[in-house]
């Protein structure tokens, strides 16, 4: 049906894939909007390569609905990856074939008229064009990738962990493509283990744990949430249950650890003094504290790392 | 037809290759070998004038090797086509490009079989110069003809090749399977119809002349194939082959038969693997 949104470069619906009894994703709903930079994030293992592979039909679904560019992404798997430019994760080059001749095979197989050298200029590694790729160093092979990923000005733009294998100067220049081709109008959709690498450039993020999506917003809202969010470090002459316990039943407090004679506790701003007020009234005996604002990188292991209390 | 592009970039891939390059010279040194041997054996032949020296006999002569050294070198070549590049991970960047699994299976079929006819056509030209140069009579026709056969027997060992590499994601486990193959239909192939034979009529060898399922059953295997259709379409049969190559025979067992065994070889195995492949997940 035609509506006067533009149609979404990456929506999934329910999608579940199970590899015998483990399940890798699980009733996953994703909606990437056309032009925007979308981030994947989730520690590896998380599900974020199975959901790429679906997408390029590698794999398929156990069960839900994959779309890219608004057709199927099984029984349009073809006209899709003429639109798409992709860096796939756990590649290998043809070790005796030249940068070149990878850029000639895709650029015929895209029926694109890209220069390969303006390709490999623009990744920064000009010179090494007439070089066999097996004697690439990992950082070589990956801006060879990403020349591939480029060529005949893709719709749409997967990246699985584009930064592996990068120096942060590599890393750097890989942003700044990206930003290009977002700024051309192309859709990007990369993936990350790593929250710096998306928080520069990214417009929304998703973090996928376990197969499933545990968080999905723009980097403002979830910078918000870090800015509200901190750690209270509770210095005591001796921790008890009793002490830990009551600072765990304050208001606002997310977690509390126990660490030699100190608690950790993470809370809203807000909830400082209540925290010590009912620590102190245990009949403990505040030696120190300090409090410290949460990064985003906290928010995000706080999504992905298992809570331990 | 973006197969094309698969097999021209499997083709610059091999030719960067030693392995060409040494297959070709190892077909060289084989044919051109053989052609040579071939004028010993006239030499050799003691008492009375030598027999004529026919570029026909050294066909003949021909067979048997030629049906050990291409199946085998045609498996090597193709036997991890498909799997090897699941195996390190290059087939995300073929795949990624608007390739279908179909283009990938067809396009190394072509680039593969390619390489394994250079390089036997190499070995045949080569041989050909050194039957001219020495021979007392040169059947081009014959040679050529041949020539053809030899050319499709590769093609066909490179394309089974490449199909059972399309069954598995395992490099290793595609070793066996050719393996498999050529022990299963090389090897012991000829025990199918005696033990056949035996379950029927209680015999190994059937007594008289072998009937005609017998004869069919025996042709099944790729280089079985290829022989009789060797045997059907150069001139001269000799008569301790006729009772294997009998003259009036049903369509099954013409030797146009024999050529249609071969091609259906060379569709069914890779189309079985495009068959596992397409349902693969990567």
């Amino acid at each position: 049906m035609q509506t006067f949104r533009r149609m979404p470069a990456i929506e999934l619906h329910g999608v579940t894939k199970r590899y015998g009894d483990v399940t890798a994703l699980h009733d996953l709903d994703l909606e990437v909007k056309d032009g925007e930079i979308y981030g994947f994030l989730g520690p590896n293992g998380a599900g974020k390569s199975t959901t790429i592979d679906i997408l390029l039909d590698f794999v398929r679904p156990t069960s839900g609905e994959a779309d890219v560019l608004g057709m199927d992404a099984q029984a349009d798997s073809q006209a899709i990856r003429r639109r798409i430019g992709v860096l796939p994760e756990g590649f290998h080059v043809y070790d005796r074939l030249t940068a070149r001749q990878h850029l000639t095979f895709a650029i015929q197989s895209k029926n694109a008229d890209d220069d390969p050298e303006a390709l490999l200029e623009r990744v920064g590694i000009p010179d090494a064009i007439d070089r066999k790729a097996g004697g690439f160093s990992k950082g070589m092979q990956q801006r060879l990738a990403l020349a591939i990923a480029l060529v005949g000005e893709p719709d749409l733009l997967i990246l699985d962990e584009p930064s592996t294998g990068l120096d942060p100067n590599g890393a750097r220049e890989m942003r700044a493509i990206i930003t290009e081709e977002a700024d051309r109008g192309a859709t990007v959709f990369f993936s990350s283990h790593i929250l710096e690498q998306v928080e520069a450039v990214c417009d929304r993020v998703g973090i996928l744990k376990a197969g499933e999506l545990v968080a999905e917003d723009s980097i403002e809202a979830l910078r918000a949430a870090a800015d509200t969010s901190t750690t209270l470090t509770v210095t005591l002459d001796a921790v008890t249950d009793a002490a830990a316990d009551a600072a765990r039943d304050v208001p606002g407090v997310a977690e509390v650890s126990v660490d030699g004679d100190t608690l950790v506790v993470r809370a809203d701003s807000a909830a400082k003094t209540d925290v010590l007020d009912a620590v102190e009234a245990t009949g403990a005996d505040v030696r120190d504290f300090s409090t410290e604002q949460a990064s985003l990188d906290d928010v995000f292991a706080a999504y992905t790392e298992e809570v331990s209390a | 037809m973006s197969w094309t592009a698969i097999a021209r970039k499997d083709f610059q891939d091999a030719a960067r290759s030693r392995a060409l390059w040494g297959l070709t010279a190892l077909f060289v040194l084989f044919m051109a070998g053989m052609a040579w041997v071939f004028t010993l054996f006239r030499d050799s032949a003691g008492a009375g004038a030598p027999p004529e020296l026919e570029s026909v006999g050294l066909l003949f002569f021909l067979v048997s090797p030629v049906t050990l050294l291409i199946p085998i070198t045609g498996l090597v070549v193709a036997h991890k086509a498909i799997a090897g590049e699941i195996e390190s991970g290059s087939v995300k960047f073929l795949l990624s490009l608007p390739h279908t699994r179909r283009d990938a299976v067809v396009g190394k079929v072509a680039g593969r079989s390619a390489v394994m006819s250079a390089a036997v056509l190499v070995g045949l030209v080569v041989a050909a110069v050194v039957v001219l140069a020495t021979y007392d009579s040169f059947d081009a026709t014959a040679y050529v003809g041949f020539s053809v056969l030899a050319v499709l027997l590769a093609a066909l060992y490179t394309a089974v090749g490449v199909g059972l590499s399309a069954f598995t994601k395992d490099g290793g486990r595609a070793t066996i399977l050719a393996i498999g193959f050529y022990v299963v239909f090389d090897l012991v192939w000829g025990v199918v119809p005696m033990g056949v034979n035996y379950l029927l009529n209680n015999s190994f060898v059937p007594s008289g002349a072998p009937p005609e399922w017998y004869l069919l059953l025996n042709r099944v295997p790729p280089s079985s194939a290829f022989s009789s259709a060797v045997f059907g379409f150069l001139p001269g049969n000799s008569p301790a082959v006729a009772q294997y190559f009998p003259q009036d025979v049903p369509f099954y067992l013409s030797k146009w038969a024999a050529v249609a065994t071969m091609l259906l070889w060379f569709v069914v195995v890779p189309a079985l693997g495009y068959w596992r492949f397409q349902a693969a997940d990567l």
